[in-house]
């Protein structure tokens, strides 16, 4: 999909969109590192909380794949199932580096 | 701020089309990216926003402005939503007026919705907010009272 569609799909201009993803891209990042120390320490609500907070901005910006990996870790998280965050972080991890590298950015 | 109701205000009374209306909406969301893209999507069909990062500031902002609209998110932090819309509809006992309160809930659930209705806000938004569920929002909840002023 390329960005007009994208920013169209969510009613922004292309301007907007493209200031708008880098942002999207630096929370998300954080967000993801707040997981990964979450997971790491064993604390679940930190999981749910930084998952919450990726799956309010995917879902804004469009973005259904990483949407429904970070609505699937905030829904373990909250029964305090942390056995398929890791992978589930990792779809979002390469979700990012591919809006981040790809052909969103050559243009 | 009292500026920003002013201009609303002197804009809503020289225009009677209604699709003309600038509405000055207060956005209650504690998460950065979605109050920058709610903000651009309220400014991109023409009318004014003015966001509070949780319930407690949005409070502040309300007893500041007259506002057409209120978006409300439910999860936020220091004061939530639900806190905020009640604190809204009292002090709206001793003030008058009924502002309109939409929630903007993570959640689609039955009993999540019925939470906002109890606390006093008049509709429930399950989030991402599209540039076309703002403008009918704005059709039922906003444009039909400004046009009968």
């Amino acid at each position: 999909m390329d960005i007009e569609t994208m920013a169209q799909k969510i009613g922004l201009d292309v301007e907007s969109f493209k200031e708008l993803l880098d942002l999207f891209l630096e929370t998300s990042r954080s967000d993801l590192a707040k997981l990964h120390d979450g997971l790491t320490a064993g604390d679940a609500q930190k999981v749910a909380a930084a998952a919450h907070s990726i799956k309010g901005a995917s879902g804004n910006m469009g973005f259904s794949n990483i949407y429904e990996a970070a609505r699937k870790i905030e829904s373990d998280a909250r029964t305090k199932h942390l056995d398929n965050t890791a992978e589930d972080a990792r779809i979002i991890d390469v979700e990012l580096n591919r809006l981040d590298g790809g052909s969103l950015r050559r243009e | 701020m009292s500026e920003l109701s002013a201009t609303n205000a002197e804009k809503r009374s020289t225009n009677t089309e209604r699709t003309v209306c600038i509405v000055l909406i207060l956005l209650a969301e504690d998460n950065p990216l979605i109050q920058k893209i709610t903000a651009r999507l309220i400014e991109k069909i023409g009318h004014q926003v003015v966001v509070a990062p949780d319930g407690r500031e949005a409070l502040k902002r309300f007893s500041e402005n007259r506002f057409d609209l209120v978006l409300m998110d439910v999860q936020m932090p220091e004061m939530d939503g639900l806190a905020a819309a009640a604190a809204i509809r009292r002090q709206e006992k001793d003030k008058g007026g009924h502002l309109p309160i939409i929630a903007l809930t993570a959640h689609d659930d039955a009993a999540d919705h019925q939470r906002c209705l109890d606390a006093g806000m008049d509709d429930c938004w399950v989030k991402p907010l599209t540039p076309n569920a703002l403008k009918d929002m704005l059709g039922r909840w906003v444009v039909q009272d400004a046009e009968s002023e």
